[in-house]
């Protein structure tokens, strides 16, 4: 579908981003409430996508792709419409954030909610880039190496950043989930 | 069929049909997993916590419709119609959208208005001015364990806590003096009215004309504060001033009052310093003696010399007379000693202290 897109296929570029929308969305909600600017970079993109698509690359991933400009283009707007000076305190990664407020999660079992709502909690707590990571992976279901791409940093250090953010969350969560967390990191480090 | 019941937390949280499952439930998915775990019921645990865990990164729910996003993806198409033929990379229109970042400026009634050039809606300044840090600005962090003393280009004096850091330019501009905080610092301000005083954090800004303050905001902490000693001082939230067409609503502070600024709610109040210091000296009783005064008249000159407004009611507190000499105690303990010889008892509303009293019309 990306090559049709890319060969002038108006209609193609629209399933792209019918298909990407609510992911891409539910990406963006994690750099900033703001559901204008979500909405205006999400269109600034697909615009952007179409006058440029005789530049484009074919992408490996194209979420992959579609998150990395979003991301860029998520922070470029955060950083100009939050109060400008604020850039020079903050680094990429502090916009990213998870949620905690249980009305946010409709239709759940409320002891799960509660229980999401508490891990939202500790994962905030992490360092940012560690929260993105983990989200990124357990939520996008992204590999390694799209990660690596979407959060612009070596695949080395996309393993290395992922193996502290788990170790950072186990520690971070209540006891309840000690075991079971212990039992899979084991294996995730084999 | 896969084997569930050898799953790992992160297995489930991997597998498709069990994602499936939480994030797009249909009558299939739900009567295999439900099933599943009813054959399983030690694995309830887990099951319930590998949701939970999804649901916390997935947070807020995934409430766009196929309208919301049909709508979307026709408002795109529309925009890219509206220059039909262009394969080149020029969209005008976007580029005034967030034209020169916030402009922070200030309206004769002392009020201020955050300007955009946004093409829906444009607010008119009274003073724009643009102060991009340009690469001009110092910076000093304070790696020592005590707090340092910095001077600014206009004679301001900062003293920054360990652990924090300033940047400031080494001159001023012309409308206005920011200066960027990251931690607690003690500001000491020259007056100059034409020209206010930012101080801005990541969390809170505060203006002021001349004045000294504390501003205490660490990106660690949930609890941010700005604690005024003397002058006034205007706090907003910082991210108020990033919000396009609307009015920040700011709070003014007296000296002894606070701001306080919790993460948690988002919510900046006002309040009155933990120990609020004399900041006038009394009009009359400069020694602060009473024999048989008016209860009512001690409160007033507390209220006049803290500069913090003491509320009673005047027709119960007639027949109350206190005999005293107030020294150098806080303000509170004097308080708690003046009610106590009155069987009264105060209570701190915001930024006012509250008298309550019976009266005083029994003989003790």
């Amino acid at each position: 579908m990306w090559q049709s897109f890319i060969a002038d296929d108006e209609a193609a570029l629209r399933k792209i981003m019918e298909g990407f929308y609510a992911t891409l969305t539910n990406y963006a909600s994690k750099y900033t409430k703001d559901k204008e600017i979500v909405k205006d970079c999400i269109q600034e993109l697909f615009i952007d996508l179409w006058y440029k698509r005789h530049q484009l690359p074919i992408p490996d991933s194209v979420k992959a792709y579609l998150l990395t400009s979003l991301r860029r283009r998520l922070l470029r707007q955060l950083r100009k419409s939050v109060f400008l000076t604020q850039s020079i305190f903050l680094t990429d990664d502090e916009f990213f954030q998870f949620e905690t407020s249980p009305d946010l999660i409709l239709i759940e079992r409320e002891s799960i909610a509660r229980q999401a709502t508490q891990i939202a909690h500790q994962l905030n707590q992490l360092p940012q880039r560690q929260r993105e990571i983990i989200y990124l992976k357990y939520y996008q279901n992204l590999k390694r190496d799209e990660i690596a791409e979407v959060m612009g940093i070596t695949k080395q250090s996309a393993s290395n950043l992922l193996q502290n953010a788990l170790s950072a969350l186990r520690q971070a969560l209540p006891s309840n989930l000690y075991f079971s967390l212990l039992v899979f990191l084991t294996l995730y480090i084999n | 069929m896969f084997n569930y019941e050898l799953y790992t937390l992160e297995e489930f949280l991997e597998d498709n049909w069990f994602r499936e499952w939480v994030f797009n439930p249909t009558p299939t998915t739900e009567s295999f997993w439900n099933e599943w775990i009813r054959h399983h019921p030690e694995k309830q645990l887990l099951t319930d916590q590998a949701r939970a865990m999804l649901r916390a990164l997935e947070m807020p729910h995934q409430s766009i419709s196929k309208t919301e996003i049909a709508e979307a993806v026709d408002a795109a198409f529309a925009k890219i119609h509206q220059k039909p033929g262009q394969a080149v990379y020029t969209l005008p229109a976007w580029s005034f959208r967030w034209v020169a970042a916030a402009i922070l400026f200030l309206t004769g009634l002392g009020g201020y208005v955050l300007f955009y050039a946004h093409t829906q809606q444009t607010v008119e300044p009274l003073i724009a001015t643009m102060s991009v840090p340009s690469g001009e600005l110092m910076k000093w962090t304070n790696h020592t364990q005590k707090p340092e003393r910095i001077t600014l280009s206009d004679g301001s004096k900062v003293l920054l806590s360990p652990s924090s850091s300033l940047s400031y330019p080494s001159e001023f501009s012309v409308h206005e003096r920011k200066i960027y905080l990251k931690g607690n610092a003690f500001f000491e301000i020259t007056r100059d009215p034409a020209k206010p005083f930012f101080v801005i954090t990541n969390k809170l800004i505060t203006k002021v004309l001349g004045t000294s303050f504390w501003v205490m905001v660490n990106p660690d902490s949930i609890v941010s504060r700005v604690v005024v000693r003397t002058g006034k001082v205007s706090v907003y939230k910082t991210e108020d001033l990033g919000k396009t067409n609307k009015k920040p609503g700011g709070i003014l502070l007296l000296p002894n009052q606070q701001a306080v600024f919790l993460d948690e709610t988002n919510q900046l109040t006002k309040s009155i310093v933990a120990e609020p210091i004399q900041i006038h000296k009394p009009v009359r009783n400069q020694q602060m003696q009473y024999s048989e005064a008016p209860a009512s008249q001690i409160f007033g000159d507390l209220a006049q010399a803290y500069g913090i407004q003491i509320v009673y009611d005047e027709e119960i507190l007639k027949d109350c007379h206190i005999t005293a000499t107030l020294g150098n105690e806080p303000l509170f303990e004097t308080l708690k000693l003046l009610c106590n010889s009155i069987h009264a008892s105060y209570e701190v509303m915001d930024t006012q202290i509250v008298i309550y009293s019976k009266g005083c019309n029994e003989v003790k």
